[in-house]
């Protein structure tokens, strides 16, 4: 399971990558008192699917998407202890999902900055 | 937004116990360096081998086929930028060459992160890029985290000053706004972060000093009198907490 898991690869909304991504998620539903268990596996299917949530924002993946996120919010929930572990990098993937704004304030400067290098360079001209 | 994701935002932040009684917050996640373990699973094998070929065995000089048949493989697609940040948190946690290897002339890893961020022409996925780079900066603590995870960061910076400058500058940029907007309740935990890493620095003789650098750098004085002046009040505090 840990080797399928690591062919879903993020980035990737190919037809083929999804079908993989949605043929482990719906075995992962099945099997989810199983899953509980594995606390190492646990861990590595929260970190994946929190990531992969992240290329799924496109409205024709809105069925998928939606599947992953009760799923994915239902296992950290319930079992929080087991998600600590995973540290910043988890908090990572939480914290982008709710900070658009970073994201049009990182564009902000990089426009702002831009500006400024040009205005410096015609001067200098 | 995702309002299941926001919610659970907001109980990590305000509500902590309703997760789990004994977690006291965020900044107990936020200090827990990830395992490399999980961070490795976000690459596929095929992705990870050649990555780790091409950090130790490619010369550096001879690595611009290898990024291209990297960049034609994984990069074609405007999706596809996203991967980048898992490759640059694998490198910065998974790939920590030995003595030997950064004294020979194999390409250094801030080489092949410079390039993963300077080929990026995704907007999000660059921020997201830049984030992923000095993500350990802003937790460091000298005493449970590795110098090598925040090595390439400041290498990136200094090491792109002569010939991509304006590189350097708006990483410099970012990291000065980051600090203070990434999560304003712990701005000066996070500003403590930053400069135990570059404390760190100066104390393993990453970079020998730091002012010239500075000096050099093509930004606007607004973010270089604002870093100076922060480094100042950082040192001052330093002191008058020993």
């Amino acid at each position: 399971m840990w080797n399928m898991l690591r062919q879903a690869s993020g980035g990737d909304i190919s037809q083929k990558n999804l079908a993989l991504i949605e043929g482990l998620l719906d075995i992962l539903i099945e099997h989810r008192p199983w899953l509980e268990k594995q606390t190492m596996l646990f861990r590595a299917v929260v970190y994946t699917y929190v990531r992969l949530l992240e290329d799924h924002r496109s409205p024709l993946l809105v069925n998928l998407r939606n599947k992953e996120i009760k799923f994915i919010i239902s296992l950290i929930r319930e079992n929080f202890i087991d998600v600590l572990p995973l540290g910043r990098d988890f908090v990572r993937f939480v914290y982008l999902k709710n900070h658009f704004f970073f994201v049009s304030f990182i564009r902000n400067f990089i426009y702002r900055f831009q500006a400024t290098a040009k205005c410096c360079h015609d001067s200098r001209i | 937004m995702i309002p299941e994701f926001e919610q659970l935002w907001n109980d990590i932040l305000v509500n902590p116990s309703s997760l789990l009684s004994t977690f006291t917050g965020v900044w107990e996640l936020l200090q827990t360096r990830t395992s490399r373990r999980y961070l490795i699973c976000r690459l596929t094998p095929d992705v990870e081998r050649k990555l780790h070929f091409f950090a130790t065995n490619v010369r550096f000089g001879a690595h611009k086929r290898y990024q291209d048949w990297f960049q034609d493989k994984y990069f074609t697609t405007p999706e596809s930028h996203s991967l980048r940040s898992d490759l640059i948190r694998f490198i910065i946690n998974a790939i920590h060459p030995s003595n030997d290897m950064l004294s020979s002339d194999l390409i250094p890893r801030w080489a092949i992160i410079g390039w993963l961020i300077t080929s990026c022409t995704n907007p999000t996925a660059l921020a997201n890029a830049k984030l992923a780079l000095f993500y350990d900066w802003l937790f460091f603590d000298p005493l449970k985290d590795n110098i090598m995870n925040i090595e390439p960061g400041i290498l990136v910076m200094c090491n792109s000053i002569r010939n991509h400058p304006l590189v350097s500058s708006t990483l410099l940029d970012f990291l000065c706004r980051i600090m203070k907007n990434f999560y304003p309740q712990y701005e000066s935990k996070i500003r403590r972060g930053v400069y135990n890493s570059l404390r760190k620095i100066l104390e393993k003789q990453v970079r020998p000093w730091l002012s010239g650098i500075l000096d050099k750098f093509f930004i606007s004085s607004f973010v270089l009198r604002s870093f100076k002046i922060w480094l100042h009040f950082s040192n001052r505090q330093n002191w008058t907490e020993n």
